[in-house]
């Protein structure tokens, strides 16, 4: 079958470059993760960008392309929640959550805001045209149990492998550790992880511009206004305040 | 990557993938893998394209003709494969089948800034050269023919109004469709406002205005290789006014962006390092863009039964469309700032 064909062809080409598909039993326990364990992950991460980097599909049919994606999506969070705030301005808010809203949005719009500046500062346009030029692949998942290393690389599945830029699966790693509660030094794991990667300073500016980016935030508020879940207000607010008492890392 | 392989599998299976059929266009086939509603051969002469012709010869005709003319200026489109009678098609148990050329590149990606300033500025270069095709079928010449088609769209959607208030038990799609319809309507009026009070049929006048449009520029029509853009599929090509075209193309390449002006000036700029538009035009494409096709495509597809979608696929859909309403509104009107329009 064609689809069979499709994955043969990527998996002999990751074969044919080191890297195997198989289980991963790592178990990693994230309270206790120390940052030389978060950089050999980032080493590993971006052994596997060199090795499937230039991966052109089996007669013309490629993997998912996703470059600029992230920053597109984050685009639109702003431009609803500017709404969003803008109408709760007019019409005062209508419960809890909005009145958390009223008092602190503005706040999360302009980081969000800034880091979008941030990025497009740092040549953004530039480093898309880079990874469409060298064929970037991205993981899209970049944990522990994801992907490992013994003798050979190791992956665990080829469904989140697609096009991207390789800078992207770094602020994927850090999102992940910033949600388990860590705290490290992001900025130099950025600036190493671009070290790994052979990339120029705009890259790390650009993955602190993503890392910064109030995502699980944003992604609150576009659940509460497409009521995506089946949560009521005061269930939208906690989580919300969950998210702000994490929340403690802005590098720009 | 695997789940819009197989979406066109009815169609797909309705091909005969014979020897003899490809022998026709003298081509050793090895391998053959579907794409939409195509197969791409492996063959002793490189990778091609097969499909299945669901119009008639003298549309084919027409499409020839357009590619021909398109070819002396501007070569980043597809080419025929000719049989051994040096014929474009050949006619195979009774189905009608063309070859083409696999182009080399990758889909357009309307995420991507870089594919999208690409995309745009081929598409200005794709205009100039279709400038001044003519063709003597009267359904391909839309030209002169989009305020009276506004107007009949406008009746289709009040008829559907009244089917779905006809309805004693209204569903999903007829409640959301009933408490929006009048929304859309006016929208439509106020779209064919706009193209009366320009002058769009001063443009259709002016030969310089009218082209070949592609007509179905979703992004995976536009593939991009070596940093330029080309432009297969031209089956729904129509003689028009470009910013038709560019209409469409432009609304397409926003609506999943929250129908972002920024990216929408960027394709203008980009379109036009290769061709020119004036301000009556920017008049013009500024009427057609305030038309909620999406909408109106979505209700006629369900109240005509023209797609064999499930019903919440149908629901889903205008659901998304109608939340994009403000996005949209928005958008018109820093769009009419922006390009400073009366």
């Amino acid at each position: 079958m064609a689809i069979d064909k499709v994955y043969d062809s990527l998996l002999d080409y990751l074969g044919q470059n080191g890297i195997k598909v198989g289980e991963i039993d790592t178990l990693v326990n994230y309270r206790n993760l120390t940052e030389e364990q978060a950089l050999e992950q980032l080493f590993i991460i971006s052994e596997f960008h060199k090795k499937i980097m230039g991966y052109n599909g089996y007669m013309n049919i490629r993997l998912d392309n996703k470059t600029g994606r992230m920053i597109e999506q984050y685009k639109i969070y702003n431009k609803k929640l500017k709404r969003d705030i803008k109408k709760i301005k007019l019409n005062t808010p209508e419960n809890q959550f909005e009145e958390l809203l009223l008092e602190i949005g503005d706040v999360y719009l302009e980081r969000a805001e800034n880091c979008i500046e941030e990025i497009y500062k740092w040549d953004y346009i530039d480093l898309i045209s880079r990874s469409m030029q060298r064929v970037e692949l991205c993981l899209g998942c970049t944990d522990f149990n994801h992907i490992a290393k013994d003798e050979s690389i190791v992956i665990s599945t080829l469904n989140n492998c697609c096009y991207n830029m390789v800078e992207i699966d770094c602020v994927y790693f850090i999102n992940k550790l910033k949600k388990k509660g860590l705290t490290m030094n992001w900025e130099s794991l950025i600036y190493k992880y671009c070290d790994f990667e052979g990339l120029e300073c705009k890259s790390a500016k650009f993955i602190s511009g993503l890392v910064s980016y109030p995502y699980e935030f944003m992604k609150c508020c576009s659940r509460y206004r497409e009521n995506k879940k089946d949560w009521d207000e005061l269930k939208y607010k906690e989580k919300l305040l969950k998210i702000i008492e994490r929340d403690n890392y802005n590098l720009i | 990557m695997f789940e819009s392989r197989y979406r066109d599998k009815k169609y797909l299976s309705q091909y005969s993938l014979s020897v003899e059929l490809f022998e026709e266009f003298s081509l050793k086939v090895t391998d053959v893998i579907p794409v939409r509603n195509v197969y791409i051969l492996c063959t002793d002469k490189g990778n091609k394209i097969l499909k299945k012709i669901d119009y008639s010869i003298n549309d084919l005709e027409y499409i020839n003709s357009a590619i021909k003319f398109i070819k002396d200026k501007f070569n980043r489109v597809f080419d025929f494969v000719e049989t051994k009678d040096n014929k474009i098609y050949t006619i195979f148990n009774g189905d009608v089948y063309c070859v083409m050329n696999l182009i080399d590149g990758r889909e357009c990606d309307f995420y991507n800034a870089v594919d999208v300033s690409i995309a745009a500025k081929g598409l200005g270069e794709l205009h100039s050269a279709a400038e001044g095709f003519k063709y003597n079928i009267n359904n391909k010449v839309v030209c002169g023919k989009t305020i009276d088609k506004f107007n009949r769209k406008l009746e289709e959607i009040e008829f559907f109004k009244s089917i779905a208030n006809l309805h004693e038990n209204k569903n999903e799609f007829d409640k959301v469709f009933l408490d929006n319809v009048n929304y859309y309507s006016d929208l439509i009026k106020k779209s064919i406002e706009i193209l009366n009070a320009s002058s769009y049929y001063k443009l259709c006048s002016e030969e310089d205005k009218v082209v070949l449009c592609h007509h179905d520029l979703a992004y995976h029509n536009i593939l991009i290789y070596n940093d330029e853009a080309y432009f297969i599929d031209f089956d729904y090509a129509i003689i028009d006014l470009k910013v038709h075209d560019l209409c469409n193309f432009i609304i397409k390449a926003i609506k999943e962006c929250a129908f972002d002006i920024e990216k929408a000036d960027l394709i203008i700029k980009d379109y036009c390092r290769s061709n020119i538009l004036d301000k009556r035009e920017f008049e013009v494409l500024y009427g057609l863009m305030t038309f909620p096709e999406d909408f109106y495509s979505i209700t006629r597809d369900y109240y005509t039964r023209r797609k064999e979608w499930e019903e919440e696929a149908f629901v889903e859909r205008l659901n998304k469309r109608v939340l994009n309403k403000e996005d949209k509104e928005e958008f018109l009107e820093e769009f009419k700032k922006k390009f400073c329009i009366d």
